[in-house]
């Protein structure tokens, strides 16, 4: 278990998107565990996993839900975009259907996060190259025109699995930083913790507030 | 399955169908019904009386609402039915004025962080956060067979709109919580029914896939087949412990969540490759065969309390060092064929006969007491256990009979000065007959004893 009782300064979250069978869960278990899972169960709603990081010196930690790439589970799954700082859209490069699906990913990414979500586009599969079954050039094409950040990746082999986790987190980073993102905004999918002793009363802030009565 | 306000909207019902007296003071029964799931709380007038004045003065709820109370003595049927109808509509009122913010004060009221999946999980996550859990976890932690359910039911539900809940937020603290945890104790309900509810307790489904560094797993009244996603924590559990379950045949356990799959078509992926300890006290256990190439790294196994009458493919676990199988049918022991087994608790059964055991070369200790071992002939396989040092033989027909001590003892030669029978060690009274006894057996084989010296005739 790699993101164990540190301290950090901030909460990202992030969400992991994509087609069903792409290798979401897998990422996920690789950045979390560094191990990769053979016969990974399907994802029936969704799954956790959180990790902490260092960018620029400071401690973060990515609290990541996986979501099932089935489309019955979709309702359940676009509940979990909202106030997501990171997305990783995730397709499997020997399976084309998986690349062609992506605009109505991107699309539901766009409607459901904020603008400034970051979202990193992740080639999965990468060691399977001789079943290739799209090209690094039009996925990097597609990236560019649509604003996305993008890396091959393989969660078999772990190769750049790092990478995007972390190159996104880099990005919301220097959002928070350039004062694009609003850390008091609810739905930023950002948390800043400015010391440990601020938990608690954080904690406590929090029920009175929501008694407002609506009736 | 718990109940779950917030996803069925409007389906709610609250109703007070009785008042009873207990020790002089009336309570009001409030069945409480969300769904299809429904449970009684009972409360006293004072009861609705506080958590009126609490919603008075956070929440914006009318001060006339309430029953008034009544400083009249005089408590009779009548008084009662009007108060029980009063509080009835009151409290169905206020439920529905205050459905959207739901404050902490009554839903405590209503029990619903018992019983309701969304108020459960903030309970726990407000739990968890108070106790600091998230910055320095507990290694070891007890859940409740609806906590564990309602984490996985969760983990396959939309979040709901923000508003009453930060239920993701919530949500998340739990499973990162569940994410630290190493031991975790699953108790299941000894009872059918979760508390006053119509939860059936034995339908509560429960996935180990949140528990992402478990190493032990404690799980007592469970009904097995509704244990799911057990793939990782087969990888990283090393303690393993399955009290109470009613399971008939070891598999049950090992296979759980791939029931389907018969014992003999194992992968790898069902292999507990990291177990060293395995504990199914108190289960029906009659087939302790089946599976048991999914545990050969154990080396620690209690089997007690089970209904086993025999271990012949035990051998298979060949790094068992410790065994337990007391409290079973047992009646022989002769199929043990274990080189690095060094204790062995075999009491309570039907054993007649030790015969065999000397196959078990590395035995420090072996418990049979309370089994039926009536001749002495049937301990000389004792003889050839050269590093046993205790032995519990209490409770056999054959510690009734005469000189028992110095004829058990006798079995172990010149070892008997260093073995315990039966918790007490040799006496130098018991150890100067047993050289007698040897020396007389010398005689009648027509040899001479080589210690002779250490011989003291005038004991006898």
């Amino acid at each position: 278990m790699s993101g164990g009782p540190y301290s950090y300064s901030y909460i990202f979250k992030y969400i992991i998107i994509g087609d069903m069978g792409v290798g979401k869960s897998c990422l996920l278990h690789q950045f979390t565990e560094k191990k990769f899972m053979a016969d990974c169960p399907h994802t029936i709603g969704v799954e956790f996993g959180t990790r902490i990081i260092e960018v620029s010196g400071q401690k973060i930690k990515l609290q990541i839900w996986d979501t099932a790439g089935q489309e019955r589970f979709r309702a359940v799954t676009r509940s979990y975009y909202r106030g997501a700082a990171g997305a990783l859209m995730v397709y499997d490069i020997t399976r084309r259907s998986t690349y062609n699906h992506l605009s109505s990913w991107l699309t539901d990414t766009r409607n459901l996060t904020n603008p400034s979500t970051v979202i990193f586009l992740i080639g999965n599969k990468c060691d399977l190259d001789g079943q290739r079954d799209v090209t690094y050039e039009e996925a990097k094409q597609f990236a560019e025109e649509n604003g996305l950040m993008f890396v091959e990746a393989s969660a078999k082999t772990g190769e750049r699995v790092e990478e995007a986790f972390l190159e996104t987190a880099k990005k919301i980073f220097q959002s928070i930083q350039d004062g694009r993102l609003d850390l008091n905004a609810a739905e930023s999918g950002v948390q800043h913790k400015p010391s440990q002793t601020g938990r608690t009363t954080l904690s406590n802030d929090q029920q009175p507030n929501k008694d407002t009565c609506s009736c | 399955m718990a109940s779950s306000f917030l996803t069925h909207p409007g389906e709610w019902k609250l109703s007070i169908p009785d008042a009873i007296e207990i020790d002089g003071v009336t309570f009001y029964k409030l069945n409480v019904k969300i769904g299809a799931v429904k449970w009684t709380v009972k409360r006293r007038y004072t009861d609705f009386s506080d958590l009126h004045k609490a919603l008075v003065l956070n929440h914006g709820v009318s001060k006339e609402i309430l029953p008034r109370k009544l400083l009249c003595l005089l408590k009779n049927d009548k008084f009662i039915e009007s108060r029980r109808l009063g509080l009835q509509k009151y409290i169905t009122d206020v439920l529905r004025y205050l459905s959207n913010t739901m404050p902490p004060v009554l839903v405590s009221f209503l029990e619903m962080d018992k019983y309701d999946l969304w108020f459960l999980l903030k309970d726990l996550s407000y739990r968890i956060k108070n106790n600091g859990w998230i910055e320095s976890p507990p290694i070891a932690c007890e859940i409740s067979i609806i906590e564990a359910s309602t984490i996985s039911e969760r983990l396959k539900l939309p979040s709901p709109p923000a508003g009453i809940l930060n239920s993701q937020e919530e949500f998340s603290t739990v499973l990162e919580f569940c994410g630290f945890l190493k031991q975790v104790y699953i108790k299941g309900e000894t009872n059918d029914y979760i508390g006053t509810s119509n939860i059936c307790s034995q339908q509560l489904t429960f996935e180990l896939s949140s528990f992402k560094c478990l190493d032990c797993l404690i799980l007592s009244n469970i009904r097995i087949t509704n244990l799911r996603k057990a793939d990782e924590a087969r990888r990283q559990i090393k303690y393993l412990t399955v009290n109470s379950c009613k399971i008939e045949r070891l598999a049950e356990i090992l296979l759980c969540d791939h029931l389907h799959l018969d014992w003999k078509q194992i992968s790898s992926i069902q292999v507990w490759s990291a177990l060293e300890k395995l504990d199914v006290q108190h289960n029906n256990i009659v087939d302790i065969d089946s599976g048991l190439e999914m545990i050969e790294s154990i080396s620690e196994m209690n089997v007690s309390s089970n209904n086993i009458e025999s271990l012949v493919n035990i051998s298979k676990l060949r790094n068992l060092k410790i065994l337990s199988v007391s409290h079973n049918n047992l009646t022989s022991i002769s199929d043990l064929d274990l080189l690095f087994l060094t204790k062995l608790n075999i009491s309570n059964n039907k054993i007649k006969s030790l015969v065999g055991i000397e196959q078990l070369s590395s035995l420090e200790t072996l418990y049979v007491s309370f089994n039926l071992i009536e001749e002495f002939e049937e301990l000389d396989s004792l003889s050839k256990l050269v590093k046993l040092i205790n032995v519990d033989l209490v409770g056999n027909p054959i510690s009734q009979k005469t000189d028992y001590r110095t004829k058990v003892l006798i079995k172990f030669g010149t070892r008997a000065s260093d073995v315990c029978l039966d918790n007490e060690v040799t006496t130098n009274h018991e150890l100067e007959l047993l050289a007698v006894v040897q020396a007389i057996n010398f005689v009648q084989k027509g040899k001479f004893p080589s210690y002779t010296k250490n011989l003291s005739l005038s004991h006898i």
